[in-house]
């Protein structure tokens, strides 16, 4: 299959939504949906209180500790 | 105000159902960053299908027809792809081949064996997957300049994927399959074709848009 020189260069979002008879508003709103990071789940608590709560954690369900007992 | 100029456009011929989901956003990703306008029988009801069908392949430049579902459903062979790649072919022909068919398939030489009229048309095997589905599509289209590459275009379609349920509720939309929808995740895809550029951009400064 010999493949197809596509003429024309990318369109904006912004000429897409014209092409498609979007206004403006409905283009803005997709865009901040894809510019906006995804949150991320809320576990509660903080990084740092994470990690000192897995420090102290891990001597405890560690296989040696748990034989050690 | 200013005319929008004009963009080749495609008549995307696949399943729109939800065991399709995956492909049909990877066709609107790859299509659209491609630079292709698509054009899709999407929320046209039974009475004057037909009729919405064959205009839009008359104003497609291309279609694209995936036939990797055309096997029984409920007992019953689904015909429409077949038939809507019919009249794709025909319109090919007596256009002079100003509009051009492509072939998708998930088996290799399956598409030979069951539609064994089209053996002239190598179709393009994505075994299922939207890496396949876009190495597919780079086969086929080319882009002038600053080409999107396969690996940025699975970025942009898994960036779009975490996205559908809020661009799902933005078109107030309750299936992806509804012509809002369609709409937003066409403009989400070029969302993500300006993000690459810009990322080009800032790692070299020579790259620019050619706009």
């Amino acid at each position: 299959v010999s493949a197809h020189v596509i003429a024309n260069p990318v369109p904006t979002p912004e000429e897409m939504g014209d092409i498609l008879g979007l206004s403006s508003d409905r283009v803005a709103s997709v865009r901040r949906i894809m510019e906006t990071p995804i949150r991320q789940k809320a576990s509660g608590r903080s990084g740092s209180a994470f990690r000192a709560g897995a420090r102290k954690k891990s001597p405890r369900t560690s296989p040696r500790a748990a034989a050690k007992k | 105000v200013a005319r929008p100029r004009r963009i080749e456009s495609v008549f995307l011929n696949i399943p729109y159902d939800e065991a399709f989901e995956a492909l049909y956003i990877a066709y609107i990703v790859g299509l659209t960053q491609l630079g292709l306008r698509i054009n899709a029988a999407l929320a046209v009801p039974n009475q004057g299908r037909l009729g919405t069908i064959v205009n839009l392949i008359e104003q497609s430049d291309f279609s694209i027809h995936d036939l990797s579902r055309i096997e029984l459903s409920r007992g019953v062979p689904r015909f429409n792809m077949p038939v809507e790649l019919g009249l794709s072919l025909y319109r090919s022909h007596v256009a002079q081949d100003k509009h051009r068919v492509f072939i998708f398939e998930s088996r290799r030489y399956r598409a030979q064996q069951s539609t064994s009229d089209v053996n002239g048309i190598d179709p393009q095997v994505h075994r299922g997957t939207a890496k396949g589905l876009m190495a597919g599509l780079r086969n086929i289209f080319r882009q002038l300049g600053d080409a999107t590459t396969v690996p940025e275009m699975l970025a942009s379609y898994r960036a779009v994927q975490r996205k559908l349920p809020e661009l799902r509720r933005n078109s107030g939309g309750k299936s992806l399959f509804e012509a809002a929808v369609f709409q937003d995740i066409t403009v989400a895809a070029l969302v993500e074709s300006q993000k690459l550029l810009e990322r080009r951009t800032r790692k070299d400064p020579r790259h620019s848009t050619g706009r």
